[in-house]
């Protein structure tokens, strides 16, 4: 998948995974995972903008005698993320026309 | 390659982020670690998961130029401003070049007042020049026209009567003098006063 494209989407993915509950960064992947490839290192750059746009918070909790950060999804990423689903019929849309165009051809 | 091994590369390669940057990458890669290992892997495998340090720094580095730069804090830019100011050649002749012009002015405002106060002048003062040089020509030559007199008459006489009309333009110009000098002190007076009020003028606009 194009490296834009799949930035986009995986910002989604990791709202996704923190929508139920808070969760630390390799169970982050390790859900995510199911559905799409991701890096440790790409993640870390998602959950910063997606902090930096207060749509994440953290806190950090005592775990084994060491500190893990927990990721929490906010009011605002919880909106970005519906409206993501309801994007659905316009990527729909795209896609059928991409299909069209490619398969005229 | 171990976790700290891992650790302290990655930590060489991310020299050029700040201290407390490199401290936020470091955990988190140090609790991604961890938390695999607690997943089971083998600190090895663990390690291996995430790639070589330098895949990770380069990750790092890469989004970090994408990613908007931290605004600078007011002081950094207030500093910054006043440097720019100070230090650009540009700015630093436009100041001198006005320094040089404000110069200019008060020196060119201060040779004009000197210059209307010798204008006023000139003219009592160039009367009692003639009116004293006269004096001393008629006190000459009248005394001069003595002896001439006993040896050539004719000459004594004309000599005479130049010493006379010497006295004669000694009093029309001391007249002369007294008169324009006292209507330039008057000139004059009002003249500084005129300066002064212009002065006053503009310390009260100044202040308001």
């Amino acid at each position: 998948m194009d490296k834009q494209l799949k930035k986009g989407f995986l910002e989604y993915c990791v709202l996704g995974a923190l929508y139920r509950e808070d969760s630390y960064g390799y169970q982050i992947i390790k859900d995510i995972s199911a559905c799409i490839e991701i890096s440790e290192s790409t993640l870390y750059p998602i959950l910063k903008r997606l902090e930096a746009a207060s749509c994440v918070e953290t806190y950090s909790v005592e775990h084994n005698s060491r500190l893990r950060k927990y990721y929490r999804i906010t009011e605002k990423g919880k909106t970005y993320a519906q409206e993501f689903l309801k994007d659905w019929q316009q990527l729909l849309q795209i896609h059928e026309f991409m299909k069209g165009a490619i398969q005229d051809e | 390659m171990n976790k700290t091994e891992f650790l302290d590369r990655l930590e060489k390669l991310l020299k050029s982020l700040d201290k407390q940057e490199r401290r936020k990458f470091l955990a988190y890669y140090s609790e991604m670690i961890d938390d695999a290992m607690e997943d089971g892997c083998t600190e090895e495998e663990a390690v291996a998961r995430i790639g070589s340090p330098g895949a990770a720094a380069e990750e790092i580095l890469s989004e970090r130029e994408i990613a908007p730069q931290k605004s600078s804090s007011t002081v950094k830019k207030i500093t910054i401003a006043i440097l720019l100011i100070l230090g650009s050649p540009l700015w630093g002749s436009i100041v001198l070049a006005a320094v040089l012009l404000a110069a200019g002015l008060i020196l060119t405002a201060a040779a004009l007042v000197l210059s209307a106060y010798i204008l006023i002048w000139c003219i009592p003062i160039t009367a009692g020049a003639v009116a004293i040089s006269s004096l001393i020509l008629s006190v000459v030559s009248t005394l001069g026209a003595v002896p001439i007199l006993l040896s050539n008459p004719a000459l004594g006489v004309f000599q005479f009567g130049a010493g006379i009309m010497a006295a004669g333009a000694f009093i029309l110009c001391s007249l002369a003098a007294q008169c324009t000098g006292k209507y330039f002190i008057k000139v004059t007076i009002s003249f500084t006063k005129w300066l002064k009020g212009l002065f006053a003028k503009k310390k009260k606009e100044a202040i308001i």
